[in-house]
């Protein structure tokens, strides 16, 4: 079932974003452009000896609001939102790790307590959009969606669902995700991180990177004035395993977010894969994608060997990375991609290609059987 | 949301005290499911507990493509803390199951599979009443679609710790609990109606929409976390009761006790529940009826 079908679509009407590559909508297209960021390296103070690569935002301070609020402010500035409609704008907040980041900060200056305990703090997942509303000023409904990878991508279409519907003017839909001990060694008890830096996609890939990210997006009703648009997508629930989403589940999902967005496949002008970089998920996916739209595919792009894997905030984080290199006139190549895999049967591109409109096909997957897609549309100049 | 509302198969509310050490539920889990449920967190073994025992009310399987929208305020914070104070404080990693089943929405991929489940698997919070945002998010889509909605909320140990977490008193009675709401547009013989969900300008507004939905029984108030610590309607207005059902302690998913309580008790009326956050202009409000007012 798809979660937005029949909805009209939703015009972007801006957004800001903060990642690995740097601030900034420019930054993002500048960075992307050239093969991405270049992880960072970590080494644990609980994990002496130990290195882990992490796209992680430069200069950022390290309290959780102190990067979300500039960046939703910067989005709603963007789009000329102000007075009545800034009070009324909705909030939809997609993360995978909530607020871990921060309950690791208080806990690691709590070590010397023994009686201390983690995450002793008042509030939960949906005190994050409270605390992002308040320090914003916006008034509206406020949800917080925890579905995993798939995150701020569902956060998004829920959006424009009650848009459609007229129980909303706007909505900022906001991406978060900042680094944590938690996510790296979980990511790293399930043997999914690279060893190196991600190669999604790539006949050699080995795992993903995990990154940060903190990326906003307002959309509203349509507009011919806007540029781009929502054109709808759909979300569906794989239960066969917790972890790995079947080809099958992933190309019933295409095809659901293809009909809610009332888009065939041969509209569809290029596709950025969800793309982790992890031999099985990428295997699925394009297997899912081939299934769905055929044997020959219009250009394929993971921007996680450049952005990392930002985990529930990819869905906002690589939908305004996509828009600011399509507004740059390309679409971005796939960052570590060095040698096609047959078994895939895709090859991504390896180098910028020129292109500045069309319909694109954007795919997030996520732990428990999360599948979602969208499809976003920008209008000819 | 749809005139005459919508239809509601089934509602149920379990609730469990909390005492001094966590109770596993495996037991009571496979007896109601018929079989072991393997390497689930007790998290999502209360879901599980509320969800297949709220279909079991109805006596009937929901439609593959239902979707299922989970909330809750805190998650799995138990299992959360002890693996961060595993990892800070003994320096050991996550084990693979655990960290899985931290994430948010992995108790609803549980509920999903067991249920036979493929449409929409969500997880939501919003502060507290997070069951009224999910209502609030599905809007009229549930006029046309099966959906199961639930609200899950599991205690961590010590007691204390999560009291201080949910801002109570020590010495406050805590509960965990799974109530969960099965809306269904195609069903003859409901429970009750979601009547209406709507932000009203004022209390006064929402009583007399909410007394003009009813045709019968009678009119039950309840106030949100917020309004009540605001001391808002010290007074019960004329012609309306409080409905305020006994729990067996206190926990994040009060609003969701009361609407189930209510969809579940028989008792012909209209339940109005009333909730304004500061950050808030207007009043957020439920009207939800029961079958014996609605057919």
């Amino acid at each position: 079932m798809a979660v937005a079908a029949d909805n009209p679509p939703a015009a972007v009407l801006g957004a800001a974003t903060w990642t690995a590559c740097g601030y900034g909508a420019a930054a993002q297209a500048r960075s992307l452009r050239q093969g991405g960021a270049a992880p960072s390296t970590l080494s644990p103070e609980m994990a002496p000896g130990a290195a882990y690569a992490y796209h992680l935002l430069a200069d950022a301070p390290a309290g959780l609001l102190e990067v979300l609020a500039p960046v939703v402010a910067a989005a709603l500035d963007d789009a000329g939102l102000r007075g009545e409609a800034r009070q009324a704008c909705g909030v939809f907040v997609g993360s995978s790790s909530s607020t871990v980041a921060e309950a690791e900060q208080v806990f690691r200056g709590q070590l010397d307590d023994p009686a201390a305990v983690p995450l002793d703090a008042p509030g939960g997942h949906g005190r994050l959009p409270e605390r992002l509303a308040e320090a914003v000023g916006l008034g509206g409904p406020r949800f917080y969606f925890g579905t995993a990878c798939s995150s701020s991508a569902n956060a998004l279409l829920h959006a424009q669902r009650m848009i459609a519907r007229g129980a909303l003017d706007h909505a900022v839909v906001v991406g978060v995700e900042r680094s944590n001990w938690l996510s790296l060694f979980g990511f790293d008890s399930l043997m999914l991180l690279s060893g190196g830096r991600g190669r999604p996609l790539d006949r050699d890939r080995d795992g993903l990177v995990l990154g940060e990210g903190v990326s906003a997006m307002v959309i509203g009703p349509d507009t011919p004035d806007a540029p781009w648009r929502l054109l709808g997508g759909a979300s569906r629930v794989d239960t066969e395993t917790p972890t790995n989403s079947s080809p099958e589940s992933i190309a019933a999902t295409i095809r659901a977010a293809m009909a809610a967005a009332a888009v065939d496949g041969d509209e569809i002008t290029a596709i950025k894969a969800h793309g982790t970089g992890t031999p099985g998920n990428d295997l699925a996916e394009c297997t899912g994608l081939r299934q769905c739209l055929g044997e020959t595919l219009p250009p394929v792009t993971s921007l996680k060997g450049g952005l990392g894997h930002t985990m529930g905030a990819c869905g906002i984080v690589e939908i305004a990375a996509t828009m600011a290199c399509v507004d740059a006139g390309f679409w971005p190549p796939s960052a570590g991609f060095r040698t096609p895999d047959p078994e895939l049967g895709v090859t991504p591109v390896a180098a910028p290609v020129d292109l500045r409109h069309g319909r694109f096909l954007m795919n997030f997957f996520g732990f428990g059987g999360n599948n979602t897609a969208c499809v976003i549309e920008r209008h000819g100049d | 949301m749809a005139t005459d509302g919508i239809p509601v198969r089934a509602a149920l509310a379990r609730e469990w005290p909390v005492s001094d050490a966590p109770e596993n539920r495996r037991g009571e889990l496979e007896a109601l499911t018929g079989r072991r449920q393997r390497r689930i967190s007790r998290f999502t073994q209360i879901a599980l507990l509320g969800a297949v025992a709220c279909v079991d009310e109805a006596r009937a399987r929901p439609a593959p493509e239902t979707g299922l929208y989970m909330v809750s305020s805190h998650g799995d914070v138990g299992d959360s803390a002890t693996m961060l104070e595993t990892l800070y404080r003994g320096h050991q990693p996550p084990m693979p199951f655990d960290f899985i089943n931290v994430s948010s929405n992995m108790a609803g991929f549980y509920v999903a599979r067991e249920l036979g489940l493929d449409g929409p698997n969500m997880m939501l919070a919003r502060g507290t009443d997070s069951l009224v945002a999910a209502l609030e998010l599905l809007g009229d889509d549930a006029a046309h679609a099966p959906f199961l909605v639930g609200a899950v909320e599991a205690a961590s140990w010590p007691p204390e710790v999560h009291r201080r977490r949910l801002q109570v008193a020590a010495g406050t009675p805590l509960a965990e609990a799974s109530c969960w709401l099965w809306l269904d547009p195609g069903c003859a013989r409901p429970v009750g109606h979601l009547r209406w969900l709507r932000r009203v300008g004022s209390p006064e507004a929402a009583l007399q929409a909410a007394a003009a939905t009813g045709d019968g029984g009678r009119l039950l108030l309840t106030l949100g976390e917020q309004l009540a610590a605001a001391g808002a309607m010290a007074a019960i207005p004329d012609g309306w009761a409080r409905f305020a059902p006994e729990g067996p302690g206190y926990h994040e998913a009060g609003c969701a006790r009361v609407l189930c309580r209510f969809l579940a008790s028989g008792e012909p009326g209209t339940l109005l529940f009333l909730e304004r956050h500061p950050l808030d202009r207007d009043y957020l409000a439920v009207c939800v009826t029961n079958r014996s007012s609605s057919a």
